[in-house]
């Protein structure tokens, strides 16, 4: 058996892949440029049209393989094995180049993803690794993981977000959020792997009372429990429970690079639609979206009246209204949509009055220290007296998670911090994840500057005694807890204006 | 030769020595640090609430579109 490689351009691809898909899918040639039209040209619109393609067939992917073994092949019908992968590149590429290893490296710069395309007809888009740079509209934040490939033999990387289509038997989009998400961290941290959807319908064997395949999709519990078993110390969110804060929640572990699982539904507004997505991140902050951002009304009886008493308004980035980027398995990869209408790239009215009702975190285990309870703490500490924060001040908060590893990182590289106070924070210990408070104003935020900062830590979940904090500052002062006295002491020292950190979604 | 660098301790030393360093240990910062961990349970408590009910909604939802 050999491989044949067609390398065409965006206007030469409707043909390519209408003839291809209907000799090797063995479909008609009508249903063939169905599929092309509803299934792959929404992809194919949104890149440059630049775009060079080379298609590979046959190919072998191991996700599709994982569900013809495990299902399709114990069917009756004719189901074919191979699949048909298509690579991207931001130039014309030509076969000599990938026999010459002098173009290499100009090649490798120009590789842009690949897609698989399988044989389950009409749902042929199976896994696809697409870099945002692929896409005209690419001006947007989100996590990215590296994964490898080959195209004509040759090795190649890309950074991209994993995506692929549910074959509404073997996954749906249930499974496919949890393929996906794990692809990603597998990509990022050695602890976690890639699952196969036989590993997903394996792993919910103990928790399922009934058949599992043909998937009739699944429910939040056991998303829970397949992320659960795959190495995470999950948190679900309710929008009816957090109530105002469900969105600022959600943005907040965005903003800390985390992609999250959002559950959209339509069926408390008497629709039938139980959906669920990967959002992996958002637009970047404008100065217009900082302008624009209004104090939130707050309903916690306690820091509203801090608030008032210390005539001090905190603005939070995390209520920002903008559009966060979807990974959604009935749409192409990358759907930019407003938290409060996460459906509106979809032209069907099956899908009105959705909205997101529940979002999963897919959280380090050791990660003691939720969102709510974490900004809730920051801003209590804020308006306390200790930061000596003057009435009438406006803040604008920032908080997210990260790593100490890429903070400590991030310190050690950036020469606008005091440097006392960089010093005394590279040398203070610290758990492997901690909360960050980045206090600022909007000017200073405008030039990505902050002048006050709360670093706490992400696996004290108790939270009396300071016990959690690390180090807290702000202006002319900052505040650590003596190891000794338990007891906080306070520091003069002019913190001055310091860069905000942007690792996490590598910008803001 | 070797050396022993702890830029912390050298730094939480200085600021004492130049006086710029406190212990918060007045009855005004006890009453504050009470204050926030009266309120930290309050929050501990509802958030634990939350997440509870959360988690029997959530279950109720089947995913499949």
């Amino acid at each position: 058996m050999s491989i044949t490689t067609i390398i065409c351009t965006l206007p030469e691809i409707r043909h390519q892949l209408i003839q291809l898909i209907q000799d090797e899918f063995s479909v008609p040639q009508q249903i063939s440029e169905k599929i092309y039209e509803k299934r792959l040209d929404p992809h194919f619109r949104r890149f440059k049209p630049n775009i060079c393609f080379v298609i590979e067939y046959p190919y072998v992917d191991r996700v599709y393989r994982d569900s013809y073994y495990s299902y399709f092949s114990s069917k009756l019908g004719d189901y074919k094995k191979d699949c048909i992968r298509l690579s991207f590149f931001s130039e014309e590429v030509t076969i000599d180049k990938f026999r010459d290893q002098a173009q290499f490296s100009e090649l490798r710069d120009w590789y842009l993803g690949f897609m698989i395309l399988r044989p389950t007809v009409p749902n042929v888009v199976g896994r696809s690794v697409i870099s945002p740079l692929a896409l005209t509209q690419h001006d947007f934040l989100c996590v990215t993981g590296k994964f490898q490939t080959t195209v004509c033999s040759v090795k190649f990387e890309v950074s991209g977000f994993p995506h692929s289509s549910q074959d509404t038997e073997t996954i749906t989009c249930a499974e496919t959020s949890i393929w996906a998400v794990m692809e990603y961290f597998a990509s990022k941290y050695p602890e976690y792997k890639p699952v196969l959807p036989s590993a997903i319908i394996s792993t919910l064997k103990n928790c399922s009372n009934f058949r599992q395949i043909p998937s009739e999709g699944l429910n939040i519990d056991q998303m829970g429990y397949a992320l659960r078993e795959f190495g995470f110390g999950t948190k679900i969110y309710s929008k009816t429970k957090f109530g105002d804060r469900f969105e600022n929640l959600l943005s907040s572990y965005i903003e800390s690079g985390l992609p999250l699982i959002a559950a959209i539904s339509n069926v408390h507004n008497g629709g039938t639609v139980g959906h669920v997505v990967p959002v992996v991140g958002h637009n970047g902050s404008t100065n217009a979206d900082i302008d624009q951002l209004q104090e939130k009304n707050e309903h916690d009886a306690k820091i509203a009246s801090l608030l008032k008493q210390r005539k001090i308004v905190i603005i939070d980035n995390d209520d920002i209204e903008r559009d966060f980027v979807l990974v959604d398995d009935n749409h192409p990869v990358y759907q930019l949509a407003l938290l409060k209408r996460p459906v509106q790239y979809y032209q069907n009215s099956v899908w009105a009055g959705c909205e997101i009702v529940h979002f999963l975190v897919p959280l380090y285990p050791k990660i003691y220290l939720d969102a709510f309870v974490a900004k809730k703490y920051i801003k209590t500490f804020l308006l306390e007296n200790q930061l000596n924060i003057p009435e009438g001040t406006e803040l604008f908060c920032r908080i997210f998670l990260t790593s100490s590893r890429s903070y400590k990182d991030f310190l050690s590289h950036d020469q606008s911090f005091n440097p006392d106070f960089r010093d005394f924070i590279l040398d203070t210990s610290m758990p492997k994840f901690i909360w960050v408070g980045e206090i600022s104003s909007r000017t200073l935020i405008k030039r990505k500057k902050a002048n006050g900062l709360i670093i706490i830590d992400a696996t004290e979940p108790k939270l009396t005694n300071f016990n959690a904090l690390i180090v807290s500052g702000y202006n002319d002062c900052f505040y650590y807890r003596d190891e000794g006295s338990k007891e906080l002491v306070k520091n003069s020292l002019s913190l001055g204006e310091f860069n905000i950190y942007t690792n996490n979604l590598r910008s803001f | 030769m070797a050396s022993k660098i702890n830029r912390r301790e050298e730094i939480k030393a200085r600021l004492f020595a130049e006086g710029k360093a406190e212990i918060m240990d007045s009855s005004e910062a006890s009453e504050i640090r009470e204050s926030i961990n009266e309120y930290m349970e309050l929050v501990k408590r509802e958030y634990l609430q939350k997440e509870r009910e959360s988690q029997i909604e959530a279950s109720l939802l089947v995913l499949t579109t």
